[in-house]
């Protein structure tokens, strides 16, 4: 079974910050309740992208992950070639969060900015109980089912951009003042920065006859 | 003065409030920080008192002293091992972070943007079959100039604030080197010292060409030098550790008067149990230094070198050692 592992850094109340690793081997990219199943290979923290297409499109997203202590809630980009499969997407996972009980009350004063501006992005957390793996709400509030992470697009916030290109995405907290942040370079793949590569070397340490380990 | 000691080891990053005399981690449940990540570098700044950046297996982290926790720093290196950070000496959000495998990453932002230099170390080596970055040093005269030494690959220079290398090896007679230490003389003449498996090496043309520096057996019995620093006052002090091998079981610390010329063996309140793998000197207060062995004991000078007193505590395998004060008592 293939999995991903998540290594949040994980916010609190009281500043404090606890760091679980986490194993996700289910993925959702969540629209308007429907979710679409995505590769957990995609998954990944990487912020410098390659693309491979002349327009990429960038959809910001809510992630939900599934853990023990409660549901971490944080920062996700969905990448994909403008017009491209949604489960052919990278998705790019911020390694801060959040625990969504902690936030749950003011969910609907968060608000999704990118490039620093407010993409009028202050919606609360949709439902995610049509996903079989994920629990129906209760009234504890949303929960993730193990293993489990949903990545809650909000609608009419998708940017296409031409790389090479940076975006700054951020999900706001005004009451605590504070954020998650991710930083996205986007990179034509056939791009190479440097324009000579050289014959890699295979260096030894000490002058003279060595025995060598190949 | 108050201050704080650091140490990374393999089991993270802690932290000494009494002088060396005990060490504590962070509160594992909450202080941000795996407390079983390998940590193979911590480094401050003098003008960021209660600061720490630390290298690891997990990212790159910094610490303050007013949150009392560590905060990750997202970069390119999340997946490499961080093993060296430096920071400009006027500039402490120019950040310089080399790893495993041998390559440089720069942020002239505190760590919001990150660059990776072209630095072209060897993509493999003899016998650790993959390079690692040993030191990282902003040149003392002009800091636009960046030293590097790697295992194993040699000495680097960069003239552009690591934009472009020059690999500097002519006359090394290993280049499985370890540190650094830059002298400057009045007459503007300078020496340069790098430690290496293959013994003490000098060059006087600003690391263009190097040559051995015979030292007596009854001083250094070894050829292994690992940590080599200069005494934070200007004083061409200079203090070196000698090993028996990287993970063995006998080391001696030396110390020069006259910038590298001569040796003799520092007092140690008792026997290392293996190669001195890190000595940490401050500015604030030149006379007080630490060193920590592989094999993870402590020992503190309190006369600039001269004598130790090793600490009762000690920890796993010790990577690095430094102290800085600290902007309030903990």
């Amino acid at each position: 079974m293939s999995h991903f592992l998540f290594k949040p850094h994980v916010c609190g109340p009281k500043n404090d910050i606890t760091t679980p690793d986490v194993l996700i081997d289910r993925a959702h990219i969540v629209t308007g309740g429907a979710g679409t199943p995505l590769p957990v290979h995609r998954l990944h923290p990487t912020t410098e992208l390659q693309t491979v297409t002349d327009s990429t499109t960038v959809t910001p997203a809510y992630s939900l992950v599934g853990c023990g202590g409660g549901t971490l809630l944080g920062l996700a980009a969905i990448v994909r070639p403008t017009g491209g499969a949604a489960n052919a997407s990278d998705c790019v996972l911020t390694r801060s969060c959040w625990r969504l009980r902690n936030i749950e009350a003011q969910l609907d004063q968060l608000v999704l900015s990118a490039d620093g501006s407010p993409n009028a992005l202050s919606v609360p957390l949709p439902k995610l109980g049509d996903l079989p793996s994920v629990a129906d709400d209760s009234d504890e509030g949303h929960t993730v089912s193990r293993g489990v992470a949903a990545f809650q697009i909000v609608s009419g916030a998708e940017i296409e951009v031409s790389a090479p290109a940076t975006l700054s995405l951020a999900i706001v907290d005004p009451q605590r003042k504070r954020q998650l942040s991710l930083r996205l370079q986007l990179t034509p793949v056939a791009f190479d920065p440097w324009e000579q590569r050289p014959t890699p070397r295979y260096t030894v340490g000490p002058v003279g006859e060595v025995k060598h380990y190949i | 003065m108050e201050y704080a000691a650091y140490a990374a080891t393999m089991q993270a990053v802690w932290f000494s409030y009494d002088h060396g005399e005990s060490w504590n981690r962070l509160l594992t449940p909450t202080g941000g920080f795996y407390n079983e990540a390998r940590c193979w570098a911590v480094c401050s700044h003098p003008d960021r008192p209660g600061e720490v950046l630390a290298g690891t297996d997990q990212g790159l982290y910094r610490y303050t002293a007013r949150e009392n926790r560590f905060d990750f720093v997202p970069s390119p290196m999340d997946d490499l091992h961080i093993l060296r950070i430096a920071q400009h000496p006027r500039d402490p959000d120019f950040i310089v972070c080399g790893t495993r495998p041998g390559e440089i990453f720069l942020s002239e932002d505190a760590g919001r943007t990150w660059m990776r230099s072209n630095l072209n170390a060897a993509t493999e080596c003899w016998f650790i079959n993959t390079t690692r970055i040993t030191s990282i040093h902003f040149d003392p005269i002009d800091t636009d100039t960046l030293w590097v030494t790697i295992e194993i690959d040699g000495i680097f220079r960069s003239e552009d604030r690591g934009k472009t290398w020059t690999r500097l090896v002519d006359g090394l007679a290993d280049c499985d080197t370890h540190d650094l230490v830059f002298i400057d003389g009045d007459n503007g003449k300078r020496t340069v010292l790098c430690s290496t498996e293959a013994g003490l090496h000098k060059s006087t043309d600003n690391g263009d060409s190097w040559s051995l520096v015979p030292v007596p057996d009854d001083i250094a019995p070894w050829l292994y030098w690992r940590s080599i620093k200069d005494r934070a006052d200007d004083s061409g002090v200079v203090l070196a550790s000698v090993g028996d091998k990287p993970s063995g079981e006998a080391g001696v610390l030396l110390i020069s008067k006259d910038c590298g010329e001569s040796w003799r063996r520092a007092a140690l309140s008792e026997p290392v149990n293996s190669t001195i793998w890190s000595i940490a000197t401050h500015p604030a207060n030149p006379e007080l230094l630490f060193f920590a062995t592989i094999f993870g004991q402590i020992y503190r000078s309190r006369d600039g070198g001269e004598s130790w007193q090793k600490m009762r505590r000690e920890l796993g395998e010790i990577r690095m050692i430094a102290w800085s004060p600290v902007a309030q008592a903990q």
